[in-house]
Order: C-alpha cells, then structure tokens, then sequence
C-alpha cells in the first residue's frame, strides 16, 4: 500500500511542476547567450527557459517551413528570418513593448530585410573573415589581406589541404563574389554562375567545407586558414592562450569587403507567451547582458551602452568590431527562384570530388 | 466450418498490430513520397500547392523535372556508385572480421560465451554518435595511429597522410558501427550447428580446412546472408558518419538526401533521389535472395 501512496503524491507533485512552470522556448545557434543573462530572465518571468539549437541559419528555416513548431523567440540571421517571414510564421512587433531598444546602435536598425523593424530587433553580428595560422603563413610569406589567398591559385598551390571554407552556400558565394568584385548579394545567372566556376577551381585545393570544427583544426595546425566567424576565433585564441601552442593563431579582414552576419530577435506567431517574449527581449537588450555576451562568447554587440564598458582592445580589433575604413555588407534574402537555383549549384559543388 | 471462420478471425486480431505498423509506418510514408516525387518544389520547402488558379483557368502543378534533374546530372550516380562502393566494402570487411569471431564465441565454453556475447553487444550501451566522435580523437592528425602510420610512411618515403576526414576514415567507423550487427546473427547460425557432420567429414577424410569450407560456410549461409543485409542496408543510406568523418569525396547518397530535406528546401528532388534509392537497394535484395535460393548450401540447411 505503501508504494502507492508514494505513487500518488509523486504524480501530484508532477502535476503541480508541469502546471506550475511555464516554459520558455529559445531557438539559437550554441553559445549565444551568457548564463548569467539567462538566470537573471528565469528570475524575472518566473519561468524555464530552455534552449534549443541549431548550426545553420537555412536548416532553422528548413525546420520551420517544414513545420517545426513550439519556439518562442528565435535568434537567426536576417536573410533566414526574412524567409520564414514570408512564410508568414512571424508576429508582428510591437516596439513600444521594447523598452531597451535606444540601447542599440542606430546603423544596426533598419535594416534592408526589415526596414521598419516590423517583426526584427539586432541582438548581435559577426564579420566573416579568413583566421590563419601566423606562424606558417609568415614563413610562407602569405598576407591574408585578401580573398586571393583562398581563391587565386597562385596562393592555393602553397595552402593545398590546408584551407576550409564555411558549409554554407551564401557565404562562400558572397566571399567569391567579392573578390570578383562582384555585389555579394547578386541574384545575376552571369553572376553566379561565374562565381560558380571559381569556387569550383579553388576547391580542389580546399581541404573541406566546415562551419563547426574549422577552429579545432586550426588550433591543432590541421588547418592555416579557414573563413572563420569573430566569435569561433575569439574563443580559439582565449584556448590557444592556455594551451601554450608553438605557433601563433590570428584573424584579418580582407580589403574587397566582408560580409557580416547580423542575428535579431524574432517573436513566433504562435507564442502563447508574448509578454514573456517581450521580456526576453528587454532582458538581453540591457547592457549587462551584451557585455556578458561580447565577453563570453567574443560576438559583435550593436549595443552602444556596452560598448562603452567592453574593453578597448576587444572594441579596437577590426575583426570583432569592423572600423569605419572597412567595407562590410549585410545578407539580403534570395527569391526563391534564385535560391533553388543557387541551391542545387551549391549541392552539385559540394559533392564534387577532385581525386 | 465456424471453427476455422473463428481461427481466421483470430489470425487477423494477432497480425493487426504489425499491419496497422506497417501501414502507418512504411506505406503511407513511401506513397507520400512518391506523390512529392512528382511536385513542384515551393517556395519555402515543402512543396506548390497542386492546383494554382490563374485568370480562371486552373492548371495542375505535376512535373517530372526531379527525374529529368536526377537522372541527367553525374553526379547524383557517382554518389550512387560510392555508396555502393562503400557498403560492400564494409559488408565484406566485416565479413572477414565478424565471421572467425562469431566462430570462436560459438566455439568457446558454454560459460564464457555469455561473457564474449555481452562485449560484442556492450558498444550499444553507448550513444552511436559518442561512438563516431571518439573514432574522430582516434584517427586525428596528433593521435597515436596516425604518428604511427605516418611514420610507417615517412620511412617509405611517403607523403604524411590525414587519417580524419577521408573516405578510409568513413569506411572504418562504418565497419565499426556495422560490426555487431554481422556478429550477432553469424553466432545465432553457427551456435545450432552439430558438431556430429564436422566429425562427420573428418572421419571421411576431410581436413580442418576442407570441413570448414564445406560443412561449417555452407551451413552458415543463412547467417551469412542475414548478416550482410543487416550491415549492407543501413549503410547505403548513412549520412552522419561521411559528414562527421568524411570529405567531398567521401559523401554518400544519403548526404545528398539529408541536404535536400534540411539544407536546401527542395522536397521533390530528395523524394526521387530516395525512391532512386529504395529501388536499388530493393532490387539488390531480392537479386542477392534468388542468388541465395539457388545456392546449394542454403537450401542444405533449411533441411
């Protein structure tokens, strides 16, 4: 009799955790956001937040448009967010509700997927850039000042095997299309299709496409050179710091432009919890939190009241907080036509095998 | 008369959970495959809506274009080609390894056969990509087979080679994965075997050799067949141990696949290219059961 009693408290004592807790879904790459932040918003709202991952921006929208469903707020790329708006999965914002938005800096808003900031808020951005090995490319005499370096042969006879590139379509297109000098958001046939060509030529030298372990090899030296996000390279430089490597790691802009991913907040349609969204996004918009985030993870923060308290020589490195002499350009979304046709290039690239 | 009505009836009750499973779980699916084989891809995954409506005329939105794209570009059958490629050979290579295995657990002692049984099976206790991600610490470029195989070839003269992301990495987690599921079949087979015929053919004249290959394999051909399947059919549509381990020339059809699902959006072009998929590896099915059926042996150890 005894156990079933204990049964039956523990299923009211369920009921009561199930019925009590709200839970909070976020939907975001891994490491984007600092825990302190999420402690002090769990405190707030009386509530779980739990996190739910994903590695690329246009699986997230793959997801979504499949029906994936039961997130709250998302935090994605602008031309992802611009897709899953079109598939009408988005609610419309209400800015009022935002109290923190003159924390962010006025060139993040507006921008060209979301002019008026109707369903969009910039959480936080990272230029796209080559890191490499300094040791062995100063040996080699290579500058990685330009896209050159992962694209003329010239440069690539010396790296073979020894260069990744990001598994991502838009990314490798727009680097290609700007050492082309090309727009890096055009949807020209001619365009792409010479960007096409050139990618093709440059990968047989590449040693494979990785947007998630590319800073692993790069610290092990598996790797020189690897198009790299400003957040991947931070945390490999804190990690080669106590490592104590032989040689030494470093990141660069390159003088034809780079592109900079800008990540916001998004509330889905179906969130049944829209104040609570609302407070989320209060919440990382205080200064704290983005200098937590700048500090934790090494993102970009649009955040002018934290710039102020991160310290200079993070806000001073070009690759982390691109100056007014770099050229730098955001992603606009493809029509889907485009992107079909963008996409099965992409995949015919991919699985093209040179020996 | 009502007596055999009701031992039908009974039939039907007890086989109508594996039915409805089967229904539920591998019909419906299949036909909604083939039936998005034959869309338009939308704009935002999924699929066009099959009737649009322009100017008052409606017309219906079926295309073979994902056939026309599948079977006019090389390299979606060279993709074919290498995961055929790849599977036979990890079916053979864990032919080689799991038979002698299976054989010497079936061989052993009564009490330790548990015991050896348990640590083929001991693997599954663990997660399998936990399983791939320690292949990948193994086979990394610091590790200590690849400063042995390096060295190996320093002294021949070779170039140092990357064991992590190539097509031999991929081979060997497949073999790995694959393993228990050859042993654990070829040890239910060669466990019944009466070891009266092997005395048998010794007491004919036969030696250790000669019993072997023709009492001991052709009696383990059930076995043998199961197994193969058992490894050959989960690997031609492996996509996580290429993506983790491998590279471009390591890919696999069901990569190709996986992208056209999660990557880029285009359903009816990864709808051919299973159907593409499901055809072959049934059509290799049932060539390898004929071949198993007129196969001697086979038929020996039905009896």
């Amino acid at each position: 009799m005894r156990i079933w009693r204990f049964c039956y408290l523990l299923l009211i004592f369920l009921c009561k955790v199930a019925i009590a807790e709200t839970v909070f879904n976020l939907y975001t790459t891994s490491n984007y956001i600092a825990d302190d932040t999420i402690k002090r918003f769990e405190s707030r709202c009386n509530c779980k937040l739990f996190l739910n991952y994903f590695s690329d921006p246009q699986e997230m929208a793959a997801k979504l448009a499949a029906g994936a469903s039961g997130y709250d707020v998302i935090i994605g790329t602008g031309y992802a967010l611009e897709d899953i708006n079109s598939m009408n999965k988005l609610a419309k914002l209400d800015l009022t509700k935002v109290h923190n938005l003159d924390n962010i800096e006025s060139k993040f808003m507006h921008q060209s997927f979301d002019p008026a900031n109707s369903f969009s808020i910039p959480y936080a951005y990272t230029p796209v850039f080559l890191a490499y090995n300094k040791t062995v490319l100063d040996k080699l005499g290579i500058i990685p000042d330009s896209w050159a370096v992962i694209f003329d042969e010239k440069y690539l006879k010396r790296l073979q095997g020894k260069v990744t590139v990001f598994d991502s379509q838009r990314n490798v297109f727009a680097a290609a299309l700007l050492y082309l000098g090309k727009d890096p958001n055009s949807v020209s046939k001619e365009d792409l299709l010479e960007a096409r060509k050139l990618i093709e030529r440059a990968s047989r030298y590449w040693a494979r496409y990785d947007s998630t372990t590319y800073y692993r090899a790069l610290l092990n030296g598996e790797i020189w050179v690897a198009m790299s996000y400003s957040n991947d390279l931070y945390n490999t430089l804190a990690d080669a710091k106590k490592t104590k490597l032989p040689y030494q790691l470093a990141g660069m802009l390159q003088k034809e432009g780079n592109m900079v991913e800008l990540d916001n907040l998004v509330i889905t349609k179906n969130s049944q919890i829209k104040d609570i969204d609302y407070l989320f996004i209060d919440t990382v918009l205080e200064p704290q939190s983005a200098i937590a985030l700048n500090n934790e993870t090494g993102s970009s923060v649009p955040n002018k009241l934290a710039l102020k308290e991160i310290s200079p020589e993070i806000v001073n490195t070009s690759w982390i907080y691109p100056g007014v002499n770099n050229k730098i350009y955001g992603f606009t979304a493809y029509p889907p036509k485009v992107r079909i046709m963008a996409n099965e290039v992409w995949t015919e690239l991919k699985m093209e095998c040179h020996y | 008369m009502a007596q055999a009505n009701n031992a039908g009836k009974e039939k039907w009750v007890l086989s109508l959970p594996p039915v409805i499973y089967l229904i539920g779980l591998f019909l419906i699916p299949t036909v909604l495959m083939v039936f998005i084989a034959f869309r338009e891809p939308g704009d935002y995954g999924g699929v066009a809506p099959l009737i649009t409506h322009n100017n008052g005329s409606s017309s219906l939105n079926l295309t073979l274009d994902g056939f026309r794209y599948a079977f006019s570009s090389s390299f979606i059958w060279k993709l074919f080609l290498r995961s055929m490629f790849f599977s036979i050979l990890t079916t053979l290579c864990c032919l080689l390894i799991g038979y002698p295995l299976a054989l010497l657990i079936a061989k052993s002692a009564k009490k330790y056969r548990d015991l050896l049984l348990l640590l083929v099976i001991i693997p599954f206790w663990s997660n399998f990509l936990i399983r791939v991600y320690a292949w990948m610490i193994l086979l990394g470029p610091n590790s200590a087979i690849s400063n042995v195989v390096n060295s190996i070839r320093h002294l021949l003269g070779l170039e140092p080679l990357d064991l992590l992301f190539s097509s031999a990495a991929v081979v060997i987690c497949l073999v790995y994965i694959n393993l228990p599921f050859m042993i654990l079949p070829l040890y239910a087979n060669l466990e019944k075997h009466d070891y009266a015929l092997i005395e048998a053919s010794r007491d004919l004249g036969a030696g250790k050799a000669r019993s072997f290959w023709q009492v001991t394999v052709p009696l383990s051909m059930p076995g043998i067949l199961a197994g193969c399947g058992l490894v050959f059919i989960p690997c031609i549509g492996m996509f996580v141990i290429p993506e983790l381990v491998g590279n471009n020339c390591s890919m696999m059809i069901g990569n190709l696949i996986k992208q056209q699902f999660l990557q880029t959006m285009n359903w009816p072009l990864g709808s051919v290219t299973s159907i593409v998929m499901t055809l072959l590896v049934l059509s290799i099915s049932l060539f390898v059961g004929f071949l198993a059926s007129h196969s001697g042996g086979l038929k020996y150890a039905r009896k």
